[in-house]
């Protein structure tokens, strides 16, 4: 039996040097899930996806129901328009 | 300025000495951090724009995550400039015929964050365009050989 991985993530925008260089929007974890993933995962404004994020990252942090929020603040700060994901 | 730099720390912060004492991988054309170098990202031009952008960006640290000590808590950005000026040191040690800029930014308003990338042969191709661009406090320590 595999112990519960305990931790967070948070998503992060950075735009530094606007004009000179592009934003960013990545995630970071916390807690045993550092551990596990301990570096950053960086979202792809192309393919609107996180394409370098691993498979069982990548569940926990699209299960969590304020994801789209998050990006949406993301966007937001970065005063771009986010597209709302296709609902289910 | 000197209302914004902060103290200097005594000794770096333990969990900011562990991240140095992994040393550093070097992936192909990039220098990484060794300890986020399994998890690096592709560099894709598409999210990080060049060389300089990616190298920045999986070389960033948020030190208030990354201190483990109270004191590193209490004084993040002493510790920020400590760990940027080792990480400097280290990297001139262990590439000595390399260039790289490290940077330290934060401030009252924002958190520190410490990340380096090589330096380009041109000159150009700064994580910032200057100093001047941002709000709060930054220092760059160049490594030049």
């Amino acid at each position: 039996m595999t112990a519960p991985l305990r931790g967070g993530f948070s998503v992060d925008v950075e735009n530094p040097s606007p004009g000179i260089r592009p934003a960013t929007i990545h995630v970071h974890t916390y807690g045993d899930l550092k551990e596990a993933f301990p570096g950053a995962y960086y979202w792809d404004f192309e393919t609107r996806s996180f394409p370098d994020m691993p498979d069982q990252l990548r569940r926990i942090v699209y299960a969590y129901p304020l994801l789209e929020d998050a990006l949406a603040g993301a966007y937001t700060r970065l005063e771009e328009r986010w597209q709302p994901w296709p609902t289910a | 300025m000197d209302d914004l730099a902060p103290k200097r720390a005594r000794r770096l912060d333990a969990g900011l000495r562990t991240i140095l004492a992994a040393g550093f991988s070097v992936e192909g054309d990039y220098v990484l951090l060794a300890r986020h170098a399994p998890t690096a990202p592709a560099p894709r031009h598409s999210i990080f724009g060049d060389d300089v952008g990616y190298e920045g960006a999986v070389n960033h640290v948020h030190v208030e995550r990354e201190v483990t000590t109270l004191r590193g808590r209490w004084n993040p950005g002493a510790h920020a400039v400590a760990y940027a000026l080792a990480l400097a040191t280290q990297l001139e040690s262990s590439f000595p015929e390399t260039a790289f800029d490290v940077w330290a930014t934060g401030g009252a308003e924002e958190t520190w964050i410490v990340r380096f990338h090589r330096a380009s042969a041109e000159g150009g191709g700064s994580w910032l365009g200057s100093v001047e661009d941002i709000d709060d406090a930054a220092l760059v320590a160049e490594v030049r050989p």
